[in-house]
């Protein structure tokens, strides 16, 4: 580890940091319908929006209206993006003439997308044709992450709201998102990464001679060697930079190209780097502001943001520390850090992003549900793969994706008052609302939901053909490519152990269904929490309250994240990662 | 081109019409999994 790496670490949580109460303060307003500087521009388009499409924006719903409506919602975008991919040879804007998707990836991609997971099992510039990219997936991703911060709105209100029936109305929290907080500055985003070099065009790809023409070998059909003469090559291009700007401020995460944000299409340079994983914590760093500026207890929303550093800069230290020690197999190899090398261990990763800025990027991509990459999780040591993986498995709290970071911690916050209650004998309260069996209830519902589908999924692949089948590694290797399959899919990161080969009817099919449970049965609950907080009556603090603001609150939730966590994947981790850590120092790798 | 039983053509299949039907299936599970969280109340 050098003073380099740790100064940039630093600098990049003083930005979050520094963007925090602005955002904040500015989705607040948004939401709470307070007057903006974009009001004038955007009122009359958000008008014109509900009169065209007959929604009525006083009309505030129930829970349950909420949740059914965001539902049918994500229902009908996901059959549109199917549609889509699966006629795109046929549409326009498909200059290499790419063949329509295939069913089965087709279904994956519309759930991944859908869900704001972005899980890709396929090559983006070899499978998607430029329509699909922009008005499919780019329009996923924008609305994937409005509905995301739009639950975290609709549960906040349900925490700020006194004997009310209703917690907002989704449509127009949907709008308000999409018109005010994302598209503004994607745009200016986009520019920022066409300023860098990031590519914005429709040309047909490019193709180059190459300078040196290459000769290959590869096995024919009949198993015989065959040599090629490479003398061109073929460049990917496209409409990048508009799709790169929500790929990271909505924690979408999907690459336009296969190698995501090591591609020097999508990332080029150093600053574009530090602008991708800035915007990756922006929105969820803000939304804690959010969270205590609309419940008036602004000291509860830098509590939980605290908490979410606290495992932040866990993650971060043990990646950094893992990846900068390097493999201790290869002994007769320099892997200190210089002026001339990274040092470490630099498989998989870009000489020009080094360990430092590889280790932040994966741990900031996973403690958010982004699943965007510049280096390859696969490549990582084990300790340092480990890191990615419990990220996701704790539940993507750690400020998390947009919105659903936000609503996942405030369930372990549900938890931990719940615990500190039992604790004290004392019926647990929450901001002045009393915590009973139904709000705890649901709130295990979410959690083991989501356990339970990465549990259950891994543990049928490890045991069946066709989860064999995919792995490249055999050993506790292979068996963190499984779960981290699962994983990120049920979490809606989107990230990979990439050595799989995850693009087979049996993981299309099994991913695909782990991306939707991850989401909505996960959500559910945490909306019937927030429809049942807000018809709750607020008693003011009494002696025996356990208050949510200080240290001490902060301690406790972030016990309450770990333990949960450990307890349910511990030994999963055993036989994985650390198993294969083990090995490792007794000289066999996988 | 359309409804065709495999899909070596490249064009609509019975396989779309499954993968849409399970679409449908799975939101009217969650459907009725929101309606069940409401009753426990």
């Amino acid at each position: 580890m050098t003073a380099n790496g740790w100064l940039q670490i630093g600098l990049f949580l003083l930005v979050v940091f520094a963007l925090t109460k602005p955002l904040g303060v500015f989705m607040a307003k948004v939401f709470n319908r307070e007057k903006t500087f974009l009001d004038v521009a955007l009122r009359p388009i958000e008008r014109l929006i509900y009169r065209a499409t007959g929604v009525r924006e006083e009309h505030e719903m129930a829970w349950t209206e909420y949740g059914t409506t965001m539902l049918l919602f994500s229902a009908a975008s996901m059959l549109l993006l199917y549609l889509m991919e699966r006629t795109q040879h046929w549409l326009v804007f498909n200059p290499q003439k790419l063949a329509n998707v295939a069913p089965d990836l087709a279904w994956n991609t519309a759930a991944s997308f859908t869900t704001n997971t972005n899980w890709q099992a396929y090559t983006p510039e070899t499978t998607m044709s430029y329509l699909t990219q922009m008005a499919g997936l780019a329009y996923h991703n924008f609305a994937s992450a409005a509905v995301g911060i739009a639950l975290a709105i609709a549960i906040i209100r349900g925490v700020a709201r006194c004997e009310s029936k209703t917690i907002g109305n989704f449509w127009v929290d949907l709008t308000r998102c999409l018109l005010w907080v994302l598209l503004p500055a994607c745009m200016v985003i986009s520019l920022l990464m066409v300023s860098q070099g990031v590519v914005q065009n429709l040309k047909p790809y490019a193709t180059a001679k190459l300078i040196e023409p290459q000769s290959v070998q590869t096995t024919g059909a009949d198993g015989k060697t065959v040599t090629q003469s490479i003398s061109h090559q073929i460049i990917a291009l496209g409409p990048t930079a508009s799709q790169e700007a929500i790929k990271m401020f909505g924690t979408n995460g999907g690459g336009f190209f296969n190698a995501n944000s090591a591609h020097p299409y999508e990332n080029p340079t150093p600053f574009s780097n530090f602008l991708q994983i800035v915007l990756i914590f922006a929105i969820p760093s803000g939304l804690t502001y959010t969270l205590g500026r609309m419940t008036g207890s602004q000291r509860h929303g830098w509590a939980v943001w605290a908490a979410m550093v606290f495992l932040f800069l866990a993650g971060a230290t043990v990646a950094y520390w893992a990846e900068a020690r390097g493999n201790p197999q290869l002994t007769s190899v320099d892997q200190s850090p210089s002026a001339l090398q990274s040092g470490g261990n630099m498989e998989g990763k870009e000489v020009r992003f080094g360990i430092a800025n590889s280790a932040l990027f994966a741990t900031v991509t996973t403690d958010a549900s982004c699943g965007a990459v510049n280096s390859m999780h696969d490549s990582f040591t084990p300790l340092g793969g480990m890191v990615p993986l419990l990220n996701i498995m704790l539940g993507e709290v750690i400020f998390g994706g947009v919105g659903s970071g936000l609503y996942g911690m405030l369930v372990f916050v549900i938890l931990a008052v719940f615990i500190a209650g039992l604790m004290v004998g004392r019926t647990p309260e929450y901001l002045g609302k009393k915590i009973e069996a139904y709000d705890v209830k649901m709130a295990m519902l979410s959690i083991l939901f989501s356990s339970l589908t990465i549990l259950v999924f891994s543990g049928i692949a490890i045991v069946v053909k066709p989860g064999l089948v995919g792995i490249s590694n055999p050993g506790p290797h292979g068996l963190s490519q499984i779960l981290y399959a699962y994983t990120s899919a049920t979490g809606n990161n989107g990230s990979a152990f990439a050595g799989i080969s995850a693009n087979t009817p049996w993981y299309n099919a099994t991913t695909g269904v782990a991306t939707l449970v991850g989401r909505f049965f996960v959500v559910i609950p945490i909306l019937a929490i927030a429809g049942s907080l807000a018809r709750k009556k607020t008693s003011p603090p009494s002696a025996g309250t356990f208050p949510v603001t200080g240290p001490l609150f902060t301690t406790l939730l972030v016990s309450t994240i770990v333990i949960v966590g450990a307890l349910t994947f511990f030994p999963a981790l055993t036989l994985g990662p650390i198993l294969e850590h083990l090995l490792m120092f007794a000289g066999k790798v996988f | 081109m359309f409804l065709t039983v495999t899909d070596t053509s490249g064009g609509i299949s019975l396989v779309d019409l499954a993968f849409v039907l399970a679409t449908l299936a799975f939101f009217a599970v969650a459907i009725a999994y929101l309606r069940g969280c409401e009753k426990l109340r």
